[in-house]
């Protein structure tokens, strides 16, 4: 891959001075943009700026009931922290599932975001969190909604993107997330689990290989003492033009005891959502039968069908005797 | 130095010793061609047509304008554009997206990426032909001048134009089919098809072309040794004596590394004659899909007849293979697909066709197996759906009509070694409960669901009657006791130097440590054929017998000398040392031997050639000896299927080799492992999706190969048998390994799901459609 310049920048100062550069692009692990790089020549003219060496971007540190992750930090280490996964345990499990190890040992969680492909499984968990993306640029700092980072990018649904392959784009930040130039993801902040808050996280591929998943699916609930849900909240990736997160209308189960006919009144939903929104969605009518199944699978796992995973207070999976019994 | 008694009894052939290139491959030591550097050396790239078929007009001013561009080739520029394989090493009128259109070079690769960029190619389409169907409709453009057309009967009519690969074409007949079907009371009919497949070796080609004074030497990643000589001699058209071809450590190739790398060779060394400089050419992923060979799709339409109480009476079919635009393989593969387009069942008629047609698709070669994953999922599929319609345990009629020893095969030959196939299907019957699994699973109703499948097979060993299975071996001894061998067959990953080793230290008593197996160089050895066709242990391996036998026998007669033993006194050969059989303390070390060798001026090398005993056949009825023996194998695969989103998990893979004999066990069970993999890839997800001549899938990340993560629980069970065909009883394993494994998991599938599977890959969206259609026919 051939790029104009590269800097390494150890301070956040240094990494937002560097991308004044109107041809300045953030580069963190380069699991997703060496990949483009490499074929299309897509860097020729760009100013690299290398941030796993930014100090303010590594690092998990807890407060304010929020667990504060650095955006350079790379997931292998956050698959690693006992503290990512007793506070966070969906997140634990997205990033978990992100490529391979040789991946997860470069790849970052903010670079899992900022490359904006809607079926990236840190996308995923982190809308469904509620995650906070804190943003750094010339203007100072800002902290917005997970949900709000991204921008309808229809080109994604046609794109093949969404059944397996990378994001085509070679800068993402501009066609498809909200970040202005010369801004970068400086933190992730997840929302520590609530007490009694169940979470899941489910992805569909072909295989069990390295690759994207097809479509993604995680959710959270917490429920009453007399298990009615109290609050609920999904993101489905992999089929939508942005990822968003489900809740409200869109994800009905506030107020249920979360049976079998309350999920699927949710994939109904799901369904409902896409017939409106996914004409163009490649592998179409294939992610349109199965999306609602994944979204059900992550929402049944957090009822009487799922059980805990063990080990990881507060995950649950769908109980599935056979699938596994000969492994 | 001593010799045990253990020593001299214990063998090495039929022990598991650790692979002899293991550790330069696990600490990336291992040369691969990519890793060689030469000074000054230049490097070279291919433009791959855009168009499945067009004839073009290359403009490379703007990129000769480039300051690193050196060279940029088209047709005109290569003496013989077109290749003694069919394949074009260049060419302006392009039949397929991976024909290639111009020849790039530049001072290193930054210069080569921005030059194959700024070549501007003009198109001017033509029509494409990418189906079977397409090819033999009635006016269908004829993709080939040599194609011909169908007459009525279905087999080819060289008089009219069309689509079909002439030479491909390969008939049986045996017995009276007509009549075995009047006498059926059971008959079933289907067509099944499977896709495109990709090799998907880790390294992608590469090869370098150096000039050496009036010689062009290579160094390739080729899968065959000698092949790069005969493809730079026919390009640069110069005696093949002025070419020398070198083996580099080969990344895997499952027999895809010959055409594309052949014709690398060929254009990387017109670049190297043209500027006079060493030439690299390397791949990219991208580059490889799109022009490496592919396995060939089949299109097979079976009928099968059986008797009230379940004995085959006549089978027919017509196997038919899309061919793409060039083809070298398909006259060779077919003599095995039609030997094996019956399965391993002994039935009276037996009529079938098999021939390929030239479409603008990609070209398929080689690709483990030669014919027989393809034949094996038609012909297992329909034997299945037969089951179904008698009503009947598809393993009660196999066992009714599977070969034993002393049945004919389709071709006629009567089986004469020890045939196991019978005891082996009730052995994995047994250890895998599949009776009980297969009552258990037949009706499941909820969302996931289990099934269980089970094949029998059988494969002729070796080239058989494909070709000579000769090879030669030269044995080399050196002053100081060590010793060169040489074979011409070659490693490519199968662990054939550590295979080649134990046969050597076997035959000849020389110690496995002493023995170093030399990379082949076609300027030190001659041709011994291909590394094709499982072939290197059982056949390859009779010349390095062969070698370590004359080599002891050249020892022994130099150790007796300085043993000065008496006439009646035998002299042992066993671990390096030579010693006096009923006196082990007399002893001579080879070194001292060789060294005497070395100054009475006695030979110190020899090279043998193994020519096996000549097979003879009817290439218009398919009828004779087809290959001299044949090794059995049974697999069951067990599956879960969501059928609410179609993926499969494959929880267990049993599988039951006849390897004659295990040279070295656990490089057979390496092979088997490895070939489950492949299998359940072939059977799953691997497919390379073509939408009119343009192929989708050019990378890893969308063509699903499997990985660990998928792999099953495997049990693996070798069978050993007295069979005198091959080196120390050897039969094969390296394509039997994978040939069973796709059909097992689609028949379990089939199982799970209860609906008919005619097609391979079984994708998730394709098992969504089998449950669609399934549910359409309950409400119908």
């Amino acid at each position: 891959m051939i790029a104009a310049s590269y800097a390494c920048p150890n301070t956040l100062e240094e990494a937002v001075a560097a991308l004044a550069d109107p041809a300045a692009m953030v580069i963190a692990g380069g699991t997703d943009l060496m990949v483009k790089g490499r074929t299309r020549n897509s860097y020729v003219a760009r100013a690299l700026v290398d941030v796993t060496g930014v100090n303010e971007m590594r690092g998990v540190t807890v407060h304010d009931g929020l667990l504060d992750i650095g955006a350079a930090e790379p997931l292998a280490s956050l698959v690693e922290s006992k503290v990512v996964r007793s506070l966070s345990p969906v997140l634990w499990q997205a990033v978990r599932s992100v490529g391979g190890v040789q991946t997860r040992n470069r790849a970052t969680l903010g670079g899992n975001l900022a490359n904006a492909c809607p079926a990236a499984d840190g996308i995923c968990a982190c809308v469904a969190l509620g995650a906070l993306i804190k943003v750094v640029g010339s203007q100072g700092e800002r902290t917005i909604d997970a949900s709000e980072l991204f921008r309808p990018c229809p080109a994604c649904l046609a794109h093949e993107g969404m059944l397996v392959r990378t994001c085509l784009f070679a800068d993402p930040r501009e066609k498809k997330t909200t970040l202005e130039p010369g801004e970068l993801i400086a933190r992730v902040l997840v929302p520590q689990r609530a007490e009694g808050e169940l979470g899941s996280y489910v992805r569909l591929s072909t295989n069990r290989g390295i690759g994207l998943a097809s479509v993604t699916a995680s959710a959270i609930v917490v429920r009453e003492q007399d298990g009615t849900v109290r609050l609920a909240r999904a993101c489905v990736g992999g089929v939508l033009p942005a990822p968003r997160a489900l809740e409200g209308s869109e994800l009905p189960l506030v107020g249920t005891k979360l049976e079998n006919a309350d999920v699927l009144r949710c994939s109904k939903s799901l369904g409902t959502i896409m017939d409106e929104e996914c004409s163009r969605l490649a592998n179409g009518s294939y992610k349109r039968r199965v999306a609602p199944v994944v979204l059900g699978d992550a929402l049944r796992a957090l009822g009487q069908e799922g059980e805990d995973v063990p080990g990881v207070p507060g995950l649950r999976r769908i109980a599935v005797p056979s699938w596994e019994e000969d492994r | 130095m001593s010799v045990s008694s253990a020593d001299r009894k214990r063998g090495i052939v039929g022990r598991s010793v650790p692979r002899v290139d293991g550790r330069e491959k696990v600490t990336g030591a291992a040369a691969y061609a990519d890793d060689l550097r030469i000074p000054g050396m230049v490097y070279a790239g291919c433009l791959h047509s855009r168009s499945p078929h067009a004839t073009v007009e290359v403009d490379a001013s703007a990129a000769l304008s480039l300051e690193g561009t050196l060279a940029v080739l088209t047709e005109r520029d290569f003496p013989k554009p077109q290749s003694m394989y069919d394949w074009y090493y260049c060419t302006s009128h392009p039949r397929f997206v991976g024909d290639v259109v111009a020849v790039v070079a530049a001072r290193n690769p930054q210069a080569l990426a921005q030059a194959l960029s700024s070549v501007r190619v003009t198109y001017h389409g033509l029509p494409v032909v990418s189906t079977v169907e397409a090819a033999l409709a009635a006016d269908a453009p004829q993709v080939r001048e040599k194609g011909v057309g169908l007459l009525p009967d279905g087999t080819p009519d060289p008089n009219a134009p069309g689509n079909v690969f002439l030479d491909s074409y390969r008939p049986l007949r045996k017995g009276d089919v007509d009549k075995g079907f009047s006498r059926s009371r059971w008959v079933h009919e289907g067509v099944y098809r499977t896709g495109y497949v990709e090799h998907a070796y880790i390294e992608p080609e590469s090869v370098t072309a150096i000039p050496m004074g009036d010689t062009m030497v290579i160094r390739s990643c080729s899968q065959q040794g000698h092949m790069p000589q005969r493809f730079v001699a026919d390009c640069l058209q110069i005696p093949m004596a002025r070419v020398r071809a070198e083996q580099c450590v080969v990344g895997g190739s499952f027999g895809g590394k010959f055409e594309t790398v052949g014709l690398m060779c060929g254009r990387a060394a017109l670049v190297a004659k043209t500027l006079g400089l060493p030439c690299r050419m390397t791949y990219s992923r991208e580059d490889s899909l799109l022009e490496s060979p592919k396995r060939h799709p089949f299109t097979t339409r079976i009928r099968i007849g059986a008797s009230e109480d379940g004995r085959f009476l006549a089978y027919e079919a017509t196997q038919v293979e899309n061919a793409g635009a060039y083809n070298n393989q398909a006259p060779w593969m077919n003599i095995r697909a039609r030997a094996h387009s019956a399965g391993p069942y002994d039935i009276p008629n037996v009529r079938t066709d098999t021939y390929a047609v030239f479409t603008n698709n990609p070209v398929p070669g080689a690709f483990r197996g030669y014919s027989s994953p393809q034949v094996i999922f038609c012909n297992e599929m329909a034997v299945d759906e037969l089951a179904d319609k008698m009503g009947v345990s598809v393993i009660d009629l196999k066992r009714k009509n599977l070969l034993r020893q002393g049945s004919k095969t389709a071709t006629g030959q009567t089986l004469v070694h020890q045939t196991l196939l019978v005891d082996m299907m009730d052995d994995i019957v047994r250890e895998t409960d599949y009776r009980k699994k297969d009552a258990t699973w037949r009706s499941q109703a909820g969302r996931l669901r289990r099934g269980i499948g089970l094949v029998t097979s059988y494969r002729g060993v070796a080239l058989g009657g494909e070709g000579w299975d000769s090879s030669g071996a030269m044995l080399t001894a050196l002053p100081d006791g060590s010793f060169t061998l040489r074979a011409a067959l070659m490693e490519i990953g199968q662990g054939l130097r550590t295979v080649y080793t134990q046969i050597c230290s076997e035959a000849s008593g020389i110690a496995s440590q002493d023995i170093v197996i030399v990379d082949v160089d076609t300027s030190a050895i001659p041709d011994s054929g291909l590394t094709v066709a499982s072939r290197s242990t059982a056949q390859g391996g009779q010349s390095i017998r062969m070698a370590g036998e004359a080599m002891r026998g050249m020892l022994l007669d130099t150790a007796r000398e300085l043993l000065e033993v008496g006439e009646g006194e035998k002299v042992e050969l066993a671990n390096s040392v030579c010693y006096v059989a009923n006196d082990p303390s007399r002893s001579v070390t080879l070194a001292q031997v060789c060294e005497a060798r070395s100054y009475s001026g006695k030979p110190m090398a020899t090279y043998q050639w193994y020519r096996p005993r000549e097979l003879r056949n009817d290439d218009s009825t398919g009828q004779g000896e087809a290959f001299t023996t044949y090794a059995y194998g049974c697999c069951v695969a067990e599956v879960t299927v969501d059928t609410l989103t179609g993926k499969v998990r494959t929880n267990r893979v049993s599988s039951y080799h006849d390897v004659g004999k295990a040279i070295n066990p656990e490089l057979v069970r390496g092979q088997v492992c490895g070939g489950i993999l492949m299998g359940i890839g072939f059977g799953l997800t691997e497919e390379v999706r073509m939408d009119r001549g343009r192929m989708l899938d050019v990378n890893l990340d969308s063509y699903l190969v499997p990985t660990a993560a998928d792999a099953p629980h495997i049990d693996v069970r070798l069978y050993e048998c007295d069979d005198p065909e091959g080196t120390y009883g050897a039969k094969c394993i390296a394509e039997a390994a994978t040939e069973m494994v796709g059909t097992a998991v689609a028949l379990a599938v089939k199982h799970a799901i209860g609906c008919q599977v005619r097609q391979l890959p079984l994708t998730p969206q394709r098992i969504l459609g089998l449950l669609d259609k399934q549910e359409r026919g309950q409400h119908e």
